[in-house]
């Protein structure tokens, strides 16, 4: 390939362009998951689809995105209380975690932005967005809490009901694979194991992103589950 | 903030052209919605639900020595993008292409460019409106 003809990288897959800034595990359920893997998609480094993508003029790019994603959910999590009193090197640890897969490194900080006061029975808000394959819109996000008014600690069934009735059925499972594709509870993933329980009912995709799952599972463990399980498959 | 004078946000709509949405002007809250005439109910908006109010008002602030605009309340569509925001703004404040805009919610985090205002109203919105602050210059990193 001459070099005039190389101009900015981006990523396809069957005629989609591939964003940087979703999790590339979400991208492939979302787009392939019936596919084998290793996943095969398309490099181009011309036409750049500008509508369809952000720029990543560079690394630098990804961490203020990942960064941005960490602050929103703890803003839903504890009005940004826990992320403000961290120090510009924890925020750095996070991502060098993240980047050097060191989990105990991401964990160490990590912990902080999952603990909640004990009298409360968990974060302020669930940080979650939903992404649909049914449809053109972005993903669902919006407002819910943990807990309802009645102190009943609320499923994964009670939050789709809520924000996306359409994927419920009748049954007491959802089959996130085939209505919803992918429920991404999205500001602390990926991450990685603390340690290797596995009693939570729910499974996972097996790049990343969960597929199928009881809607009986409370959101606070699913949550805890769903991050801390992420990245074994 | 009854001083702010409110404003309609009129971006070039490329996303929304294709969704079928009405892009009428900004009408006073108690409009109707259609005009009684009308038998024809409009075809194929498919609405998300909760999103009774088409358009949402948001409240920009300059940030450090970044340009204030004098009108600083404005009435947006949901479906309108952080990036159809920033472009706005440059344009408003009659900015260069590439002089860069970052625009920030709760004065924390900065959004996606293609995060949807609607929706950041609907998390982080108070008092019917979503504040949001913007910087030629990274402000909160």
């Amino acid at each position: 390939m001459r070099q005039e003809d190389v101009s900015e990288i981006w990523f396809e897959y069957e005629g989609t362009p591939l964003k940087w800034h979703y999790p590339i595990g979400l991208l492939f359920d979302l787009l392939a998951s019936s596919s084998a893997l290793p996943w095969n998609i398309t490099v181009h480094f011309k036409s750049f689809p500008e509508k369809d993508l952000l720029h990543c003029p560079s690394k630098d790019a990804v961490e203020a995105h990942f960064m941005s994603c960490m602050k929103e959910a703890d803003a839903l999590k504890h009005k940004s209380q826990v992320i403000n009193e961290m120090q510009k090197k924890d925020h750095k640890q996070l991502w060098m975690g993240l980047q050097n897969d060191r989990f105990d490194q991401f964990w160490a900080i990590n912990r902080k932005l999952m603990e909640y006061p004990p009298e409360e029975n968990g974060f302020r808000y669930i940080p979650f967005r939903i992404y649909q394959t049914t449809t053109e819109r972005p993903f669902i996000q919006k407002l819910f809490r943990p807990v309802a008014a009645d102190g009943q600690l609320h499923t994964l069934g009670d939050l789709l009901k809520e924000v996306c009735p359409s994927a419920v059925t009748a049954e007491d499972r959802v089959s996130l694979c085939n209505s919803l594709q992918v429920l991404e509870l999205s500001p602390c993933r990926p991450s990685w194991p603390q340690s290797t329980h596995r009693d939570l009912p729910a499974s996972a995709s097996q790049v990343m992103g969960l597929k199928v799952c009881a809607t009986n599972a409370q959101l606070g463990s699913l949550l805890k589950y769903f991050i801390q399980f992420s990245k074994e498959y | 903030m009854a001083e702010d004078p409110e404003a309609v946000l009129q971006l070039p709509s490329s996303a929304a052209a294709a969704g079928g949405e009405s892009l009428s002007e900004l009408s006073p809250e108690t409009a109707t919605p259609e005009p009684p005439s009308s038998a024809a109910v409009s075809p194929g908006t498919e609405e998300p639900p909760g999103d009774t109010k088409k358009k949402i008002d948001i409240l920009l602030k300059a940030v450090g020595d970044t340009p204030i605009m004098k009108t600083k309340k404005w009435a947006v569509e949901r479906t309108r993008t952080i990036q159809g925001l920033i472009d706005f703004i440059k344009k408003f404040l009659k900015l260069v292409a590439s002089e860069q805009l970052f625009i920030y919610v709760n004065q924390s985090f900065a959004p996606s460019p293609d995060q949807e205002v609607g929706t950041l109203y609907e998390c982080f919105g108070s008092d019917g409106k979503l504040v949001l602050h913007y910087c030629k210059s990274q402000a909160w990193g």
